[in-house]
């Protein structure tokens, strides 16, 4: 009966000519998304490849210089490219992909991709998160706001109500039914995207993310499906259903969406760049507290140095005072942009949670968050790239200081280290982590979204059987 | 006097119809909201942009009356190193983006910009983005008067009108309503037009509240406002006449209703989306990667040349080696280094400069022709257009960067020519210290490009209403 009931279904959704044509259109737009997708993918990687290599080979065969000259000659660091970005570009246009890195500063990333788009950039770009998670919503409502309400307006609800039927299993069917197309589109993509990156990492970690993939498309799709049958049944007309329907995704997937950024920014300002980078200057100058002036520490650390040794002239010390008081100086701004960047990540988290109770309104934030956060193009994966370059940038300032402090000796400008001091600063690597222990990282997002699968499909579960004993619009 | 009947009963119809009056409140209301969001972001920005210039005027300030008191004697510093005579001292200046009043309307390219950067002369000028903001919320877009005019105002559209004729056909009033005297073709596009005026009145007034609680007086720009009323009217229309375009066949009002929701998406979403993608197919955008590797290595190579590069300099610029300062003697290699610096920037600057222009030129192909692609979707062009009026577009945030290289120019030439004359800042000197100061550019080729696309488009769409109109099946 079952079986028979689905088959029905499906079968009525077959013979719809909107069935056809959204299907059709979402296959024409899932390939060349995937497609696309790769490609850009492939000359991203070639491009940050080459960019990385020739970097290092400027910086390995600079020429004879001063360490500390080098220190600011600095190291362009790219911004590894995921390859499952082939699947969800993410933040990535929006956050910066190359950062410098130099002696006294910590710079940002910077060159946004999106600073170089025309407009049509902000209306979205097509790829198969915006396929999956945007269109084939709005396609599962379309085809399905009338599995219910349009078999009541048709007069063939009081026929299967009087058929030995069990309003759940009829319910279940139909809910089902909604599925076979849906698996087909996501298939198709995730099939492709398989093909496309297999050995291009790891096998564990491509069929682990696609595992995780499928998994969040089918609760969100699953949420979507719950809400689509609640409405068909709940609702008295079809009308009333498809106003409905497009009125829950609109707000779920254009409005809440914007309106948790900009609350987000409203509620929890970031600073504005130049403040945030000046007053970090002004502390590093006047000291943390107000109370300890870059001038008095220097003369702190000669006075202490001169004691440590024993000796009366800082010509007499074994080192180069002047690296000393540099890394030393280093160590100071490495506090001062420690305590800065820890307020700004306090500001960014808190800017998140409304990201993830606004996901109370919305199951495509969650979603779209997993998405992002399984294709490595999310904010916590921005942010761990930038604190890996910090940790970079403090490594080898701090060997060119600590080569300069002890191969040379105090006022000694002159000193010259060679391509075997360079050769010694490692080459910078990002490891963007496996994508469950990505995935672990955004529990809250998967959290909500299984409440939104949860409570729509109890909601539906519970209230659809009643309202399907009402036979007549 | 026919359209008076008809008119009357739409009149009755809408007054007694709850949810299209609900749905016309709430659009109003979300309009407010949007306008308050973005001003609130707009203050911020604004205010930072005050802060900066505020303190770069203090810090000038206080600088100017220690170089008057090292001047007259009355204070000394042991060397160039923290002293206002150092040219570091004066090195960075800020550049702010001039907002117009109605950047309310939309957060246009805003976002993808730091409002205030800050030009150093040794240094090579650009604006930044917003390094220290979460990319988050830049990735969903901003809750903008844009965003609800651009999206919610088609949808509204679709919402009160998508059963204009299907309704009347479902119910079993059309073959009554066909009885009458009157042609499907005048009765329809009569009832189109009321509805059309009734609804641009509500966006006019929710564009007008928006207006009010930005606090901008949008009488204040005649002519703006024209055409923001002409742009809002017109792409109403277009959602109006395709509603009406979609009812003329044999089809059912859910029958329209997903016609027309697959033409939104279609419009707003697929479209601009695909049109992006083949812009980035066939006009890539080259890698800034690339540009950055040529000017680290052109850097390295005119570090290494240093002495013929300033010798080139000066066979450049011979109006520079003019007088020495009295403080040459007392700061030889603190010029020198400059002079050198500064030669050197210039001649990376030569060099990268054809590579940058061929980067510029390849971006202004691939916006010229996602401009062309853009009319595809009247969405596009309406978006482009809103961003114009708002003073907020790509054509603005271009010029403001255009403006901040040529005053990076100077800035850097006013350092060359201390540099380069071997003498320090003095205090006569900060007057003429160069300031950036940039009006809000006046730019409307967007707005009358969007305005008589969508009057051609309108027209084309009317047309067809009233051939397809002629009969419309009663069943």
């Amino acid at each position: 009966m079952f079986w028979n009931l689905f088959l029905k279904e499906c079968r009525l959704q077959w013979r719809e000519k909107r069935f056809v044509w959204s299907l059709v259109v979402l296959l024409l737009l899932a390939v060349p998304a995937v497609a696309v997708g790769f490609a850009h993918y492939r000359s991203d990687l070639s491009e940050v490849e080459a960019g990385a290599v020739a970097e290092r080979e400027r910086w390995v065969q600079q020429g004879p210089k001063n360490p500390h000259s080098a220190a600011h000659y600095g190291i362009f660091v790219f911004r590894p490219v995921s390859p499952l970005r082939v699947w969800d570009q993410g933040i990535t246009p929006f956050a910066g992909g190359v950062v410098f890195t130099e002696a006294h500063i910590k710079t940002d990333a910077s060159y946004e991709t999106a600073q170089d788009q025309s407009t049509l950039s902000r209306f979205g770009s097509l790829t198969p998160a915006f396929v999956l998670l945007y269109l084939v919503p709005l396609f599962l409502m379309i085809n399905g706001f009338a599995l219910i309400s349009g078999e009541r307006e048709q007069g063939t609800l009081r026929l299967l109500s009087a058929s030995a039927a069990d309003p759940r299993r009829l319910l279940a069917a139909k809910w089902l039914s909604l599925f076979p197309i849906v698996l087909l589109v996501g298939g198709v993509m995730l099939g492709l995207g398989l093909v496309l990156l297999w050995g291009r990492l790891p096998a564990a970690n491509l069929l682990t993310a696609s595992a995780l993939c499928a998994l969040v498309l089918l609760l969100y799709y699953g949420t979507i499906a719950n809400m689509t049958l609640l409405c068909s049944a709940v609702l008295r007309s079809s009308h009333q259903v498809l106003v409905c329907l497009l009125l829950f995704w609109m707000t779920s997937s254009l409005v809440v969406p914007k309106l948790a950024a900009s609350a987000a920014e409203s509620w929890f300002p970031t600073p504005d760049r130049e403040a945030f980078h000046g007053a970090m200057k002004q502390e590093k100058k006047s000291g943390m507290d107000g109370h300890d002036p870059a001038d008095q520490r220097v003369a702190r650390i000669r006075t202490e140095t001169l004691a440590k040794y024993g000796v009366e002239k800082e010509e007499d010390l074994p080192i180069n005072i002047d690296g000393l008081l540099m890394q030393e100086d280093e160590n100071y701004g490495n506090k001062v942009f420690d305590r800065y960047y820890e307020e700004l990540a306090a500001v960014h988290a808190q800017q998140e949670r409304v990201f993830q109770w606004s996901s109370l309104l919305s199951p495509l934030l969650p979603a779209r968050v997993l998405s992002m956060t399984l294709a490595g193009a999310d904010s916590g994966t921005q942010h761990r790239f930038n604190e890996a370059v910090e940790v970079f940038r403090r490594d080898y300032v701090e060997l060119l200081n600590t080569d300069m402090m002890h191969e040379s000796r105090s006022g000694d400008w002159r000193y010259q280290a060679d391509e075997g001091l360079w050769s010694r600063v490692p080459v910078f690597t990002f490891d963007f982590g496996s994508p469950l222990s990505r995935f672990a990282t955004q529990s809250a997002a998967l959290g909500m979204l299984l409440l939104w699968f949860l409570i729509t499909g109890v909601l539906t579960a519970w209230l659809a059987p009643k309202f399907l004993q009402k036979v007549t619009p | 006097m026919m359209w008076r009947v008809i008119w009357a009963h739409e009149s009755r119809l809408l007054r007694r119809d709850r949810i299209s009056l609900a749905a016309a409140l709430g659009f109003v209301m979300i309009m407010i909201a949007a306008a308050w969001v973005n001003g609130d972001k707009l203050n911020r920005w604004e205010q930072a942009g005050a802060t900066a210039v505020a303190e770069q005027e203090a810090r000038f300030s206080a600088q100017h009356a220690d170089l008057v008191a090292m001047e007259a004697g009355e204070k000394h510093y042991d060397s160039l190193f923290g002293s206002p005579q150092s040219y570091f001292s004066w090195a960075g200046a800020v550049t702010v983006f001039p907002f117009d009043s109605w950047a309310m309307l939309s957060t246009g390219s805003g976002d993808l910009f730091a409002p205030v950067s800050q030009v150093k002369f040794y240094t090579k000028a650009r604006v930044p983005g917003h390094d220290t903001a979460n990319p988050m919320p830049r990735l969903f877009g901003a809750f903008d008067p844009a965003f609800v005019l651009l999206y919610l105002l088609p949808l509204f559209v679709i919402a009160l009108n998508y059963g204009i004729v299907g309704d009347e056909r479902e119910c079993g009033i059309l073959p009554m309503v066909l009885a009458q005297p009157v042609s499907p073709r005048q009765l329809f596009l009569l009832k189109i037009v009321w509805r059309w005026g009734v609804t641009s009145l509500v966006v006019l007034f929710a564009l007008c509240a928006a207006f009010a609680v930005g606090g901008v007086n949008p009488l204040a720009k005649p002519l703006a406002l024209a055409q923001l009323a002409g742009l809002v009217w017109l792409y109403c229309g277009f959602w109006f006449l395709l509603c009406l375009l979609v009812n003329t066949g044999r089809r059912g009002a859910h029958q329209c209703a997903v016609a027309l929701t697959g033409l939104w998406a279609m419009l707003l979403l697929v479209v601009p989306a695909g049109a992006h993608l083949i812009g980035g197919l066939l006009y890539p955008i080259p890698s800034r990667i690339e540009a950055i590797a040529a000017q680290r290595l052109a850097a390295a190579d005119a570090a290494k040349q240093g002495g013929e590069i300033l010798a080139k300099f000066y066979q450049d610029h011979p109006e520079l080696s003019a007088n020495r300062g009295d403080t040459y003697a007392q700061y030889k290699a603190t010029f020198q280094w400059y002079q050198r610096t500064l030669a050197v920037f210039e001649a990376v600057e030569a060099i990268t400069a054809p590579m940058e222009q061929d980067f510029e030129a390849r971006v202004e192909a691939r916006l010229r022709f996602e401009q062309g692609l853009a009319l595809l979707s009247p969405a596009v062009s309406v978006r482009e257009a809103l961003d114009e009026l708002a003073g907020v577009s790509r054509v603005h945030y271009r010029a403001y960067q255009q403006e901040v290289q040529d005053y990076a120019a100077r800035f850097r030439m006013f350092f060359a020519e201390k540099a380069f004359g071997e003498s320090v800042i003095e205090s006569a000197d900060v007057a003429r210290l160069p300031r950036f100061d940039m009006a809000p550019l006046q730019s409307n080729a967007s707005v009358l490009r969007a305005l008589a696309w969508l009057a051609l488009v309108n027209l084309l769409l009317l047309a067809a209403c009233a051939v397809l109109g002629r009969e419309i099946p009663a069943r």
